[in-house]
C-alpha cells in the first residue's frame, strides 16, 4: 500500500502563487475590456457570424382601433356558432341544447349588427371565427369534451363559459371605443350575452341563483353556519390497502345566474376533460382569457 | 329619446368626438377618448345613481311583501349589488355625486312591488339595465363609461333570473335582433320631478 504525500492547503498560497494569479486577472481584465465598445457598457457593435443570416423580422406596429375592436368582436361570434355547432355533431349540448341552437341564431344576427357598426365607421368587416381564439380555447375545448366521461354536461358548461366569455368581451371594449355609440352598440350585445348566460347557468345548475358567500355576506343573520365535527387528529397507521389510490378528480366549477354586483371581465374557468384519462384528455381547469393583443383581428387582416 | 333625458349638454360633446375620428387619416383609426369624467358625465351619473338608489329602497319594500320565499336569499343579495352599484357612482362622482334615491321612481313602481314583487321586479331590472346602456350613449369619459357598463350586464342577469321564476324562457327574454332595443330604458322624466 502506498500513500500520497498530502500538501497542506496553506502551503499552495505562497507569495509566488498570488503573484501569478494577480498577473492573470490583470490580463484577464485586458482582455474583457477590449471586448467593450467606446460608450460605457456597450457591447461589439456588429455581431461577428459566419455565412448570411436573414435579416430580422420587425414586429408591425399597430395602432388598436375602433375597428380593430370591433372585427374582433364580430369573429367571435362565429367562433360561437362554430363551437354551438360542433358539440351539437358530438351530442354534447346536453341540457343546452335547445337553448344553445336558438343562440346560435342570435350570435349570427349580433355579428351582422358588429359589421354594420363596422361599416358607418368606415371598416371593413370581418365575417369568420377569429382563428386565435380557435386555435387556443375552441379546438383544446372541443377535444376534451369529445374525450370527456361526462360529455354533455362538459359541453353545456363550455357553450355557457363561451357566452359569458362573449360577455365579458363587450364589457371589455366599452373603456376602449372611442365613441360613445360604439360603446352603447358593445354593450346592446353584451347585456343580451349575460342573459343568455343566466339562462343556461339555471339549465346546468337550477340552484345556483347568487353563492353562498353572498347571501352570507349580504344577510349574516339568516344563513346558518355547520361546524364538521372532525374529532382530534390521529397518530394511527391507516388500513393497508391493496389498492391505487385514486387520483383526486377536478369537480366542475361552479357557475351562478348572478354571480356578481358587476360584470366579470376576469378568465372564464371551466373544467373539462376525462376523470379517469391520465394522458392529454385528462380533467383539466381551463381559464377562457378575452381577446388581446395577440387575439386582435388587424384592420388589414383577411379571413 | 336621448332628448327626452334631457341630456343637451351631454349630447354637445359627441360632434367633437366623431370630427376627431373622421379627420383621422386611416378609416378605423381610434382617437383616445377623456378619462375622467366630463362635467357632463357627472349630470349622466347623477341619473343612474338616483336609479340605483331607487333600486333599493323598491327591493327592501319587495323582501317585506315576500315573507318566506325561496327567491329572498336571492333578493337580499341583489339590493346589495344595487347599493354597491350606487356606491361606486358615488366613489367616480365625487363630492358632485348627490346620493339621492329617485323619488319619483319609487312612487311610480310602489305599488306594483307590493302586489306582484317578483314579476315587478323583473322587469325593474330589465328598464334599469337598459336605462344604463342608453346612458352609455352620452357619457365621454371611460372611467365612467366603464363603471355604467359594468352595471348593466349584472342587471340583465337578474331580469333573467327574476322573470324566468314567473316562467319566461330565453325565446321570452332574448330578443331575435341580438340586441336589446332600449325600448324599456328609463328617461329623465321617469326618474326626476319636472
Amino acid at each position: 500500500m502506498t500513500t500520497t504525500p498530502q500538501t497542506p492547503v496553506a502551503a499552495s498560497f505562497d507569495r509566488r502563487g498570488f503573484l501569478r494569479i494577480g498577473g492573470l486577472s490583470a490580463a484577464s481584465f485586458a482582455v474583457l475590456a477590449a471586448c467593450g465598445g467606446e460608450a460605457p457598457g456597450a457591447g461589439p457593435e456588429v455581431i461577428p457570424q459566419s455565412g448570411t443570416a436573414p435579416p430580422l423580422a420587425e414586429a408591425p406596429t399597430v395602432t388598436v382601433s375602433d375597428g380593430m375592436l370591433l372585427r374582433t368582436a364580430t369573429s367571435l361570434h362565429y367562433n360561437g356558432i362554430d363551437l354551438i355547432s360542433a358539440l351539437d355533431k358530438l351530442g354534447a349540448l346536453g341540457v343546452a341544447k335547445s337553448a344553445a341552437s336558438a343562440y346560435a341564431e342570435v350570435l349570427k344576427a349580433q355579428a351582422d349588427v358588429l359589421s354594420a357598426a363596422l361599416s358607418e365607421i368606415g371598416g371593413t368587416p370581418f365575417e369568420a371565427s377569429n382563428p386565435v381564439v380557435d386555435r387556443k380555447i375552441v379546438q383544446p375545448a372541443l377535444a376534451l369534451v369529445e374525450a370527456s366521461d361526462s360529455k354533455e354536461d362538459d359541453g353545456a358548461r363550455l357553450v355557457h363559459a363561451f357566452v359569458s366569455l362573449a360577455a365579458a368581451v363587450h364589457l371589455a371594449l366599452v373603456p376602449h371605443l372611442s365613441l360613445p355609440e360604439l360603446r352603447q352598440t358593445s354593450m346592446q350585445i353584451g347585456t343580451v350575452h349575460a342573459t343568455a348566460s343566466a339562462l343556461l347557468a339555471a339549465a346546468i345548475s337550477p340552484d345556483n341563483v347568487v353563492s353562498e358567500t353572498a347571501v352570507a355576506a349580504a344577510a349574516p343573520s339568516a344563513t346558518t353556519t355547520t361546524v364538521a365535527d372532525v374529532g382530534l387528529p390521529t397518530t394511527a397507521a391507516a388500513a393497508a390497502s391493496d389498492e391505487e389510490p385514486a387520483l383526486p378528480v377536478l369537480a366542475p366549477v361552479e357557475i351562478y345566474q348572478v354571480p356578481g354586483a358587476f360584470g366579470a371581465l376576469s378568465p372564464v374557468q371551466i373544467v373539462l376533460g376525462n376523470s379517469t384519462a391520465t394522458d392529454a384528455a385528462k380533467r383539466v381547469q381551463l381559464g377562457l382569457d378575452t381577446p388581446s393583443l395577440n387575439s386582435y383581428i388587424l384592420d388589414d387582416q383577411t379571413a | 329619446m336621448l332628448q327626452a333625458l334631457g341630456l343637451g349638454s351631454a349630447i354637445a360633446v359627441l360632434p367633437a368626438a366623431t370630427q376627431r375620428v373622421v379627420a383621422q387619416p386611416e378609416p378605423t383609426t381610434t382617437a383616445a377618448p377623456p378619462k375622467q369624467p366630463t362635467n357632463a358625465d357627472f349630470e349622466v351619473l347623477a341619473l343612474a345613481q338616483a336609479a340605483e338608489l331607487a333600486a333599493v329602497e323598491l327591493y327592501t319594500s319587495a323582501i317585506s311583501a315576500l315573507g318566506g320565499d325561496p327567491l329572498l336569499p336571492a333578493l337580499i343579495v341583489f339590493r346589495e349589488h344595487h347599493e354597491a352599484a350606487a356606491e361606486s357612482i358615488s366613489g367616480i362622482g365625487g363630492r358632485k355625486a348627490p346620493n339621492v334615491a329617485s323619488t319619483k321612481l319609487i312612487e311610480t313602481v310602489g305599488d306594483a312591488i307590493t302586489s306582484d314583487p317578483v314579476a315587478t321586479l323583473a322587469s325593474l331590472e330589465h328598464s334599469l339595465s337598459a336605462t344604463h346602456i342608453s346612458l352609455l350613449g352620452v357619457i365621454a369619459g371611460t372611467d365612467a363609461a366603464a363603471l355604467i357598463a359594468s352595471i348593466a350586464p349584472a342587471e340583465a342577469r337578474k331580469a333573467a333570473v327574476l322573470a324566468a321564476a314567473g316562467g319566461a324562457t330565453l325565446g321570452d327574454l332574448i330578443p331575435a335582433s341580438g340586441i336589446d332595443d332600449l325600448a324599456a330604458a328609463l328617461v329623465s322624466e321617469d326618474l326626476i320631478e319636472a
